[in-house]
């Protein structure tokens, strides 16, 4: 067991207004108006499992994702708020990040305020795009002025602000999206994540394409907007501090990158993942399952895995390779023809004794990974 | 065990494939008695799965039936059912040797078709009593009655000989076995001449070894003697003698005239070589029944196991095939391209398919079968001759005086309007008409010689499509004769992939090397680099194409903590490329060798 050591927290609220028809994450329409005290009062409780855990350690993040957390009600809200404010804002490390992640028509001052007071100090908003066509196709409730309207409001009352983008959609093309980072970047925002749009089955956007109704923009079309975007977000400060995530120097995402560089992180809620260092563990994704477990007092724990040393190795890889400060060369030293031919195909470069993915090489990480990993 | 041979009869039945052969057998075996009604399920004689399944008889199986005749007399039938494919030529040639009458089973509805022809010939050529038989006279599509004629114009007997039955409804049934039993002569046996009998098929036994199924033309055979195969030269002591009833039955002897089998404790079927004749090693005869014709291959193909890991077990498995399967051969060989496999040869593409699927199915293993080849016989500046059975190994043009390639004779019978079809098809192929004549006002029968590689790939395939499936082909071995022919590389970024080498003639070998190209420009995943892919003849270009190089391939989204699913897939996915071979940096999925097989020409 791993014990007094920094600490990072996520906490997974499950619900939505709408179902997004790209999302694969657990989130669902809450029907229930008593379901999100439930729900607040079972996150209190799910902390407390890990009491022993988190006594003598700090947490150096804490993050709210979903789901919308944004979307909870009132009541659950206020409650959620005055918890993190006494029982988990004195574990806070100095200057530890706490960010929420907020939909922009869901973004009201009075909800801003309660988090604010609970100690949040980075908000992270679903932009998405600025295209109003391209908004509709997502299925996003929220237009371009209320994107505005919501970034005016972030970077008013927050001074560490990331938006959201999904790159490469049907509809997307190069003047769109220098659309959407014009409107991001006239505003103080600090940090941007752009994804490139995945379509997974079991969503309704996956259906669709398996049925033929439409097909997902050609992978050389996403190529070059992708290195069109870091090239122009390059040009703009934000430097590519892993293949999604872009930062002004010194707003990287300090939860995101412990994700990436292995450092223990507790999830609550349901279907949050979890890490010790030796192990991964992760709760029911039925949020009401999950409920249930921990008011009967059971750890709401839907499977575990211990890491062996081959799975320890393929991590580091493959977690490392997505970071622009990469990997030690000598983690691949068996792979070195491989390494040789990636250096040659400029999908890998060498900086100093590390290795590290291009912008080519990020949009090919999985190849690479595949063949680097024994 | 003595049996008055004018009692008995000895016959097979020969028909072309699917004319309902095997349920005659069941019926006669019904009628006869010999299987009681809860044993009775269709196809009694085939007991092999995939005989059962496809409907197609691969071993002989012989059998004994008691019948008792009209006359009160009781009567003993030896029924041999042999394979009706004409891969199997050499088998049903044998069983014929053992045979004294043949029922010449004729569809009622399809009427007589190309393996009707050729097994008809080979029985006459064995002196055999022919016993016409026409099927499936319950079927509605029917035409008895000119079936009846072309039967009786084809072996010149009298109408009133052909017995009709149908297998199915048993109608007829009664009337044929009498008809064998008037129709076919009984044996002429010599007990006191020196012991001759004919192998016409064996299997091999854990316990028992090879048991050789025999027809005793001259002499006795007892459990104790010593034998000796005149053909092979190998002495075996006999173990145990019997007759065919579903299963085997022990007895002390069997004699002149009968069949039964023989255990000879032979570690494997190939020291008891089918068509070999056994002997007394004591008191030798003089000439064996039939002159000594080893099966040989004709086609060859490499099979390698998908798994590398699974090399010996394919190995293993090839070699109980062979334990009972003397036609089978293979041996090792290595390719750049798919690791460790061995050479297979077959006697045909359905021995082939046979032995590929009995791999995959019984022996559980995944296999890449290289396109189907022939063995050419290449012929040096030197004057040398060296025997090329995989095409890769085929010498380098510049040393190089001439190939030959085996030719055969084909026959189609196929309804008129589809001649035409079928002649341009056989044109592509290099085939030349020798001969045509109508069967009836509407059947054509056309014989043609072309060589064997044009036929193997898929030619039976496409005859049946051009034919709406009316068509029916046979083909005999014809003999070698130098062909214009090259050999064509395929090369993935400059490095020669050697299982997709072809052997070609020189007219159509630009067609090839750009199919070739365009069908893996279809199969072949785009990869990380640029991939091209060229068609050479010895060293010079004929087509080529290229591959663009595969530019987004990566989780966006590597969030909320989830590795391990990461992780997994990436497993998942190290799992999907051990089974992909590699040719340089090239890696090459096996459906690109599964498909080059399909080729559109």
């Amino acid at each position: 067991m791993v014990t007094s050591r920094d600490w990072s927290v996520y906490v997974h609220v499950p619900f939505c207004e709408v179902r997004c028809p790209y999302c694969h994450f657990a989130c669902f329409v809450n029907q229930d108006p008593d379901f999100p005290l439930r729900y607040v009062r079972a996150v209190e409780r799910e902390l407390d499992f890990h009491s022993g855990r988190l006594d003598s350690a700090r947490i150096v993040s804490l993050y709210f994702g979903g789901g919308t957390p944004t979307a909870l009600s009132a009541p659950a809200r206020k409650e959620l708020c005055r918890w993190l404010g006494e029982e988990l804002r004195p574990r806070f490390a100095p200057e530890a990040e706490f960010t929420l992640e907020a939909n922009p028509e869901s973004l009201d001052p009075r909800v801003l305020d309660d988090w604010l007071e609970a100690g949040l100090n980075r908000l992270s908003i679903g932009i998405q795009t600025m295209h109003p066509k391209v908004l509709e196709f997502l299925g996003r409730r929220s237009t371009p002025a209320s994107n505005l309207r919501a970034l005016d409001l972030a970077c008013q009352r927050v001074d560490n602000v990331s938006a959201d983008l999904i790159v490469a959609s049907p509809l997307d093309d190069w003047t769109g999206l220098l659309r959407s980072i014009d409107a991001i970047t006239s505003h103080p925002v600090s940090h941007i994540s752009a994804y490139l749009l995945e379509i997974h089955a079991d969503t309704r956007f996956g259906r669709e394409v398996a049925q033929g109704l439409w097909q997902p923009s050609p992978n050389d079309q996403q190529a070059d907007l992708y290195l069109r975007l870091v090239q122009e977000l390059a040009d703009r400060g934000f430097h590519a501090y892993e293949l999604s995530n872009f930062a002004q120097p010194g707003r990287e995402s300090r939860h995101n990158g412990r994700y990436w560089t292995r450092d223990p992180y507790l999830g609550l809620g349901p279907s949050a993942h979890s890490f010790d260092g030796a192990h991964r563990w992760w709760n029911h994704r039925d949020a009401h399952r999950w409920c249930e477990s921990v008011e009967a007092g059971t750890l709401p724990v839907e499977g575990r895995e211990h890491l062996d040393r081959r799975a320890v190795r393929r991590e580091r890889i493959l977690l490392g390779l997505r970071r622009d400060e990469g990997i030690p060369e000598a983690w691949v030293e068996d792979r070195s023809r491989l390494v040789d031919d990636y250096l040659r195909a400029g999908l890998l470069e060498r900086v100093g004794p590390r290795l590290r993915a291009t912008p080519e090489g990020w949009l090919l990480l999985d190849e690479v990974v595949l063949r680097l990993c024994d | 065990m003595s049996i008055d041979p004018s009692k008995v009869r000895n016959f097979c039945i020969v028909a072309h494939i699917d004319h309902g052969k095997s349920t005659l057998a069941d019926r006669l075996l019904e009628r006869a008695g010999t299987v009681a009604l809860r044993d009775m399920r269709a196809q009694l004689l085939d007991s092999m799965d995939l005989e059962q399944e496809r409907g197609i008889t691969i071993k002989s199986h012989p059998v004994r039936l008691d019948y008792e005749a009209s006359d009160g007399q009781e009567y003993v039938f030896h029924l041999i059912d042999t394979p009706g494919h004409v891969d199997f030529h050499h088998e049903v040639s044998r069983s014929l040797a053992a045979c004294e009458g043949a029922l010449l089973v004729v569809d009622a509805a399809q009427g007589i078709e190309a393996q009707t022809l050729n097994n008809l010939y080979l029985a006459l050529e064995h002196d055999l009593e022919i016993l016409p038989v026409l099927n499936k006279i319950d079927l509605p599509s029917a035409r008895p009655d000119e079936v009846t004629h072309e039967i009786v114009d084809l072996i010149g007997c009298d109408e009133s000989e052909v017995v009709r039955v149908s297998a199915k409804t048993g109608e007829g049934i009664d009337e044929l076995l009498e008809a064998i039993v008037r129709l076919v002569p009984p044996p002429k046996p010599h007990r006191d001449k020196p012991l001759r009998a004919i192998v016409f098929d064996s299997v091999f036994d854990a316990y028992r070894g090879t048991i050789a199924y025999v027809r005793v033309v001259d002499g006795i055979i007892r459990t104790g003697d010593r034998i000796r195969m005149m053909g092979g030269g190998q002495i075996h002591d006999v173990m145990e003698v019997g007759f065919f009833r579903l299963s085997q039955i022990k007895t002390e002897s069997i004699e002149a005239g009968q069949v039964g089998y023989v255990a000879t404790g032979a570690k494997s079927v190939a020291a008891v070589q089918m068509g070999d004749t056994i002997t007394s090693d004591a008191h030798p005869a003089e000439e064996p029944v039939l002159g000594y014709v080893e099966a040989k291959p004709m086609v060859f193909s490499g099979f390698y196991p998908i798994d590398t890991d699974d090399y010996v077990d394919l190995k293993e498995a090839l070699e109980k095939l062979q334990l009972n399967d003397a036609a089978l051969t293979f041996e090792p060989e290595t390719s750049v391209a798919l690791g460790f496999g061995f050479r297979c040869g077959f006697l045909g593409l359905l021995h082939l398919e046979i032995v590929q699927e009995r791999l995959e199915r019984e022996f559980d293993l995944e296999l890449i079968a290289t396109l189907p080849n022939v063995e050419y016989h290449a012929v040096l500046q030197d004057g040398t001759e060296v025997k090329v059975e995989n095409p890769s190994k085929m010498p380098d043009p510049s040393e190089l005086s001439s190939v030959h390639e085996p030719f055969v004779t084909v026959s189609v019978i196929t309804p008129k309007e589809y001649v035409g079809g079928m002649m341009t098809l056989t044109i592509e192929r290099r085939g030349a008409q020798t001969g045509m004549e109508y069967m009836d006002t509407d059947r054509v029968k056309v014989d043609f010689e072309m060589p064997l590689s044009e036929l193997v790939v898929d030619y039976f395939d496409k005859i049946k499509s051009v034919s709406r499936g009316y068509a029916s082909l046979d083909y005999e071995l014809l003999g070698y004769r130098e062909s214009d022919l090259v050999k064509l590389d395929i090369l993935l970024n400059g490095e020669p992939v050697d299982a997709l080498s072809v052997i070609v003639h020189r007219s159509t070998s630009y067609e090839w090397g750009r199919d070739l190209c365009r069908k893996l420009k279809e199969l072949l995943p785009r990869q990380m680099f640029e991939v091209s892919i060229q068609a050479a003849i010895g060293g010079r270009v004929i087509a080529r194409t290229n591959v663009k190089a595969l530019r987004k391939n990566v989780t966006a989204k590597c969030y909320g903590g989830d590795v391990s699913r990461k992780r997994k897939l990436l497993e998942k996915q190290k799992e999907g490329k051990r089974r992909m071979k590699s040719v340089g940096s090239v890696e090459i999925p096996q459906e690109a060798f599964f498909a080059v097989l399909k080729v559109e020409r």
